[in-house]
């Protein structure tokens, strides 16, 4: 029956379905420039995401906690936040506050010190249970999120790619009115977000279909169109951030490969899996491998005389791209198979320095971008 | 039994036998190549039989097979002429020439039936050597020289026919001979058929088993290849055109004596009905491809059909017709079939098949199991890194020179105090795997791609077997060894080694894992007398072997089932089997002695508990395979370094690991020596080394199979 339906939909769809990942080249040609990058000396577990603090410090989420980091190692980190849940993304406003989004707890709009000054945790009904972008809107005075997946915590997103759920949310959170606003729904896992030209207009990455779109606001409560400016990535993109000579820099979390694509499609065989092991043994995309025995291992990734191919199938990659103004891939900086810095969950750029942040790797990698003199 | 089971039972039944993989390997067989165009024969026969009145009666049957038989000795000429390569156009007006010159010969001349005969045959032969000679010699296109003599034979054949046509039809010349051979029978089998069969076989056996029939094959297939291979072209070509025009005397011999006229239309349309006939018979134009048996079904096809159509009352030219559409479409099928025929047989070679392995045993550090975790392997010394590429099996020699087979088809020999001295010892040209010293200290070593060589001290290599006796009931031929894998040698001097699988060359060994069906063999060569004998079949890849300390039976590993078994050599048990370990963590590779009397078990990959899961799912894999390219399949956790030592009843004891295969991934061997443990792997860049604490430091693996001798001079 499987085969029934393989053979009519290859009959149906043309060759972009059947050869669904692109291959990298162009400005996406592999290098190493990610795994050379130094790295923050700081004890980090599980860094996440990061944005500026007050006088050139980083405020880094991980975990459980929001801390504050001075790049050049001057002050020792202290903990500026706790929460009962881990932290999966935040962003600091104009104002100097910050807004957090919590796992399972929507999102809080916090000061420096820590206080919560407002919290939400539903929007039209829908629990927000995995925020996991926010971008502040300067002219409303509110912000703007993603919600990857409504059944799903944040962390679990490998559930919701293995079910193929389309059940991502868009919405508005006004700040000042304390009321949140659903823009738009049944998207596929959408994990970052910028607000462009002043408020004009937004763009989104959805992960599970690897995909960049535009919504074009005006100045309504919906957005009035959309577009798809960038399809079919060879990644899965998440986090996306503004570059300061326009453009942006996107980090894509975890690599696509032929094998995964393929297990999605096969309903039985990952029902089994899914049912009978645990996600850390699973076929999947990782933010990191441990290279341990009881993983799922691909052909090409056998090692020979002593050597892991960087160019095997991935089961982890770090991979950042940096975007122009419409939202081509013009560079890119990649940690590859034999490489360390993989799980690439955000990629801010403070001053004239790149933060890369490597989740599958426990570090906050440090590119300085020269831009000041 | 409950519905579960029930499903699971349906389910194992389902993929244990493979009709694709019986179709792979009929189409693989060069003779089920004709077995459509037969196909089509029967049912074309059958077809007329039924809806032509009084066809299927012995009258009609001998008229027939006369008719056809005269048209089949000409498509063979033709046949020969595609098979080398070209083409002969002329053998309709060859046909038509003899034809005249026979009549002549017996009605005009009065020559007996037997002279008629040989000079009709001599003058085809001429006809065929200007041909040949233009073909052959001069390198004239067969197309255009073979079109060209068309033309002249058949101006001749307008002119002369003119000239005494009417003579011979005025004839009253007549013997008993040009009867017989015209009309007459033996056993009700018309004299024709009889002369058409002992050719057929004639030129089946020149053809098929002859070093001119195979010359012919190689010059169709590739002339510059042929040339370079030192066949004389010129030559092979020449006669081919000269055995064709002597088909066509044969056949026109008796369309004379059937006949006794010599109408303006003889022969006509023969060049491309024939070319039609063979083509449908499946002999490529391309040439190289073809036999006379499939000259003769497509010769069938051709002939029966219209002859059919004209007895069911079609006009000629409705015959014509669907000879034409019927050469369209064997020219198309011929050119799509070359294409895709190996990729047809590739894309259906791989059958996967339902595998439950068990419950996988734990391995976690601290769970107290004999496979527990640990980094035992991660301090080994390293010998000759970056200086042996993929050591699948390493030995001591009673010297203590350590011994590797490489990649590259080397034996290479580490000597002194550290293993710094690097020395080429011998050249396979396979790829060598298992090692074992003999008595008289030859290293004898399966050869993957050759089979089981020896090497002397003084380094000379002499065979002992490539071959065992081939496995009735399987299409295909396995007689010959392709994978031998591992060795051990029994006091008596037989040597028991391994074939990993009969289906897949070492390049893609974990593919037979993917499928999960067993080919591989456990064979005895026994050079007392010479003999080379399979004693278990169909093992999910048979690797590692060792002879138990007692000698009473040998252990082998049968790396894709993951399992341990013995196999009895002597005792009450003798020629049985019986699973020693059954469900082992990863897949077995070589197993050797130990010197505390258990043994020593490489495990080359682990089970990824996904891994066991797919195994379950053979569909999913069969999509996996089809769709994916070779480095995306999902394979065994090679990528790990795990040794178990086993008790003296092969029981695990504990293990050694390399936790992801630091330094040595593909772990498939090891062997113990003097205190010390000695590491292999298929594909790595060095031979590692652990010094085993509780172990006899006096202990030589050599010596425990052979006793202590003096040590001999050395080269």
């Amino acid at each position: 029956m499987a085969a029934a339906k393989e053979l009519i939909r290859d009959l149906l769809s043309g060759d972009s379905r059947k050869h669904p990942i692109p291959s990298m080249d162009g400005p996406l040609s592999p290098n190493n420039r990610l795994e050379t990058l130094q790295h923050l000396d700081a004890d980090l577990d599980a860094p996440c995401d990061l944005c500026p603090g007050d006088g050139g410090s980083l405020l880094v989420a991980q975990d459980r906690r929001i801390e504050r980091i001075s790049p050049d190692g001057s002050e020792q980190p202290a903990v500026i936040a706790r929460f009962e849940a881990r932290v999966s993304a935040l962003t600091r406003l104009q104002d100097g506050t910050l807004v957090v989004a919590v796992n399972g707890a929507g999102m809080k709009h916090i000061d420096t010190d820590g206080r919560v000054i407002a919290e939400i945790e539903a929007a039209n009904g829908a629990a927000l249970r995995s925020v996991t972008a926010i971008a502040e809107d300067p002219k409303r005075g509110g912000v703007y999120f993603t919600v990857g997946s409504v059944h799903h915590d944040a962390e679990d997103w490998i559930w919701d790619l293995m079910e193929c759920n389309r059940a991502g949310l868009l919405g508005y959170w006004s700040l000042e009115a304390h009321s949140a606003d659903i823009l738009a729904t049944g998207l596929a896992f959408p994990s970052g977000l910028v607000v462009e030209d002043n408020g004009s207009s937004l763009l989104m990455t959805e992960s599970w279909t690897h995909s960049i779109a535009r919504y074009h606001l005006t100045g309504g409560s919906r957005p009035a169109a959309r577009d798809v400016v960038v399809d079919n990535m060879p990644g899965y993109p998440g986090h996306l951030a503004r570059a300061a000579d326009g453009g942006y820099w996107l980090a894509v979390f975890a690599p696509r490969t032929h094998l995964v694509e393929l297990i999605l499609r096969e309903k039985a065989f990952k029902r089994e899996m899914m049912r009978a092991l645990e996600p850390e043994l699973w076929i999947r995309p990782a933010l990191s491998s441990t290279g341990s025995h009881l993983e799922p291992l691909q052909m090409g990734a056998m090692k020979k005389l002593g050597i892991r191919k960087p160019w095997a199938p991935p089961r982890s990659y770090g991979l950042v791209m940096r975007l122009d103004g419409n939202a081509e891939v013009v560079d890119s900086l990649h940690s590859r198979v034999d490489g360390h810095n993989h799980g690439i969950t955000a990629a801010r750029e403070i001053g004239d320095t790149l933060y890369v942040v490597s989740k599958g790797n426990h570090r906050i990698l440090v590119q300085s971008l020269g831009r000041g003199e | 039994m409950n519905t579960a089971t029930l499903l699971l039972n349906a389910k194992r039944a389902r993929y244990k036998w493979s009709p694709r993989q019986l179709f792979a390997d009929l189409f693989a067989k060069s003779w089920m190549e004709p077995a459509v165009p037969f196909t089509v024969l029967v049912v074309l026969i059958l077809f007329f039989a039924l809806t032509v009145p009084y066809y299927a009666t012995l009258y009609n049957a001998q008229s027939l097979s006369r008719s056809f038989s005269e048209f089949g000795l000409v498509s063979i000429g033709m046949g020969l002429a595609l098979m080398s390569g070209g083409i002969d156009l002329s053998v309709g007006s060859m046909f038509a020439l003899l034809d005249l010159l026979a009549l002549s010969a017996f009605s005009l001349w009065g020559l007996p039936m037997p002279v008629v005969a040989v000079i009709t045959v001599a003058a085809g032969a001429a006809l065929g050597a200007v041909n040949g000679f233009f073909i052959g010699f001069l390198r004239t296109r067969a197309f255009l020289t073979t079109l060209v003599t068309l033309i002249v034979y058949r101006g001749i054949f307008d002119l002369l026919a003119v000239a005494y046509s009417q003579d011979i039809a005025m004839s009253t010349t007549d013997s008993a001979a040009w009867e017989w051979i015209g009309n007459g029978t033996a056993l009700n089998i018309p004299a024709v058929v009889l002369v058409l069969l002992v050719l057929g076989v004639i030129g089946h056996v020149l053809l098929s088993r002859s070093r001119l029939g195979w010359h012919l094959i190689a010059v169709g297939a590739s002339r510059r290849s042929a040339r370079h291979a030192g066949i004389s072209i010129e030559k092979v070509l020449f006669s081919t055109y000269v055995v064709s025009g002597m088909c066509c005397a044969v056949g026109a011999l008796f369309f004379a004596a059937r006949l006794s006229s010599a109408g303006s239309a003889t022969g006509d349309g023969f060049a491309f009905e024939s070319l039609a006939a063979v083509m449908i018979g499946g002999i490529s134009i391309a040439g190289g491809r073809g036999s006379i048996g499939r000259a003769l079904i497509g010769a069938g096809i051709i002939f029966i059909l219209s002859n059919g159509l004209v007895q069911m009352g079609f006009a000629g030219q409705v015959t014509t017709a669907v000879n034409g559409a019927i050469l369209l479409i064997a020219i198309g099928v011929d050119v799509k079939w070359m294409k895709n025929r190996g990729k047809a047989i590739q894309k259906s070679y791989v059958n996967p098949t339902y595998v439950d392995f068990g419950p996988l045993p734990d391995t976690r550090p601290d769970s107290g199991s004999p496979y527990a975790v640990n980094d035992r392997l991660s301090s080994a010394e390293a010998i000759g890194v970056d200086q042996v590429e993929g050591p699948e099996d390493v030995i001591l020699d009673r010297e203590g020179r350590l011994y590797a087979g490489t990649r590259q088809g080397w034996i290479l020999r580490f000597s002194g105090e550290n293993f710094e001295h690097r020395e080429l010892f011998a050249r396979t040209g396979g790829r060598p795997l298992g090692l074992a010293f003999d008595r008289d200290d030859n290293l004898i070593v399966c050869v993957a791609g050759m089979g089981l060589y020896g090497i002397k001290p003084d380094r000379t290599i002499f065979k002992l077997t490539d071959e065992t006796n081939r496995s009735w009931f399987k299409l295909i031929d396995d007689s010959r060894l392709k994978l031998t894998d591992d060795l051990d040698i029994a006091p008596d001097g037989k040597i028991y080694f391994s074939e990993g699988t009969t289906r897949y060359d070492l390049a893609n060994w974990p593919v037979d894992g993917m499928e999960g069906r067993g080919s591989g063999r456990l064979v005895c060569y026994d050079p007392n007398t010479d003999s080379t004998r399979t004693l278990v079949h169909n093992i999910r890849f048979c690797n590692g072997i060792c002879m138990a300390h007692d000698n009473q039976s040998v252990l082998y590993a049968e790396t894709f089932g993951m399992r341990l078994m013995r196999y009895w050599v002597a005792g009450p048990k003798k020629g049985s089997t019986e699973v020693v370990i059954g469900n082992l963590p990863g897949a077995p590779d070589n197993i050797n002695r130990a010197s505390d009397g258990g043994y020593w078990l490489a495990l080359v990959a682990m089970r990824a508990p996904v891994y066991d899961v797919a195994m379950r799912h053979p569909g999913f894999r069969m999509r996996m395979i089809k769709r994916l390219p070779f480095d995306e399949w999902l394979i065994q956790g090679m990528n790990n370094g795990c040794i178990v030592k086993l008790d003296e009843h092969a029981q695990p004891v504990t293990s050694y690991w390399d936790p992801g295969g630091e330094s040595h991934a593909t772990l498939t061997s090891m062997r113990e020596d003097r205190g010390y443990l000695y590491l292999g792997g298929l594909e790595n860049n060095r031979i590692g080394r652990i010094k085993l604490e509780d172990a006899d430091p006096n202990w030589v693996s050599s010596e425990n199979y052979w006793g202590k001798r003096p040590v001999a001079a050395t080269e």
